[in-house]
């Protein structure tokens, strides 16, 4: 069995240092948030609905997707407070816009999910942090009550 | 030491962008022209027009004027089945694109799904790649 030279073994434990801190740089964000319901798919729709306007957050719409396996409900939403500044600051914030919570029931347990708004700036490279960590926050708090 | 440079240089290839993070179209047309077309650029291709959320009306509403700004959402044609086998990338649906008004013009925007993938499965990769050439293609038939 051949033996890595020195240099070589510095060369790999720099390059790993590296690629470790470039991932670091990146940042740790989760692309999608998630959390399980102990309610059925019908209630636990009920309850993000109602968490979200305590949130003070406005439903718009819902789409539901049914397979054959499952099925999904997204409930689309809209911070009515906050948008005008992040349409007025970038423009680009529209890739996240309508922000959504999708419940899903694949037949094993009914779970919710959306996408980390923070996650989705970040790969996108806009401004608007403290706005999307807010929001961010938020999804994380209708997600937890409604899952309670 | 020729290790020591390949390291460098991949550790530099890490911290850097792959590629820009926005598809990106401006359209030589008129706002409702842009509509018209995207929409129809959209059921051409196959994907299911799931509604039109006219963000622009939302803040009229609310004494600000951004000029247009609408969001189109659209679900490929495999929606139900894709959800059947993956149910992960249900936050990533529907797919979307941005129309919005800037001092040159209209754009139409979106961020491409290969940035957001939540899975390390092959399958997954491949079918948003295959959406984001599909989003790049639509884009390319506004005019």
């Amino acid at each position: 069995m051949q033996t890595l030279s020195s240099d070589r073994w510095q060369a790999l434990l720099l390059l790993v240092l590296i690629s470790s801190l470039a991932h670091a740089a990146k940042g740790a964000e989760p692309p999608v948030l998630t959390a399980s319901s102990p309610y059925d798919y019908d209630t636990t729709v009920t309850r993000v609905e109602r968490a979200l306007k305590g949130h003070n957050l406005d439903v718009l719409r819902d789409l539901e997707v049914a397979g054959k396996q499952g099925r999904h409900r997204h409930i689309f939403f809209c911070d009515f407070e906050q948008l005008p500044e992040a349409v007025t600051t970038d423009k680009r914030i529209g890739c996240i816009l309508p922000c959504k919570v999708t419940v899903s029931d694949t037949g094993d347990g009914v779970r919710l999910s959306a996408m980390n708004p923070e996650a989705a700036r970040q790969a996108a490279g806009i401004g608007l942090k403290s706005l999307c960590i807010e929001l961010r926050n938020t999804l994380i708090s209708v997600m937890q009550e409604a899952t309670l | 030491m020729r290790a020591l440079i390949l390291a460098a240089a991949l550790a530099v290839a890490g911290l850097a962008p792959a590629s820009e993070p926005f598809l990106q179209h401006r359209s030589s047309l008129f706002a409702p022209e842009t509509m018209a077309h995207l929409q129809t650029a959209i059921q051409d291709a196959g994907y299911q027009l799931r509604f039109v959320q006219p963000v622009d009306h939302g803040l009229e509403n609310r004494g600000v004027d951004v000029g247009l700004y609408r969001v189109v959402l659209f679900d490929p044609p495999e929606v139900a089945r894709v959800l059947d086998a993956h149910p992960e990338l249900a936050p990533l649906l529907p797919l979307r694109i941005t129309v919005y008004e800037d001092d040159q013009g209209i754009v139409l925007s979106s961020l491409r799904p290969t940035l957001l993938t939540p899975s390390d499965d092959p399958a997954v990769e491949a079918l948003l790649r295959r959406w984001e050439q599909d989003i790049r293609e639509i884009l390319q038939e506004v005019g």
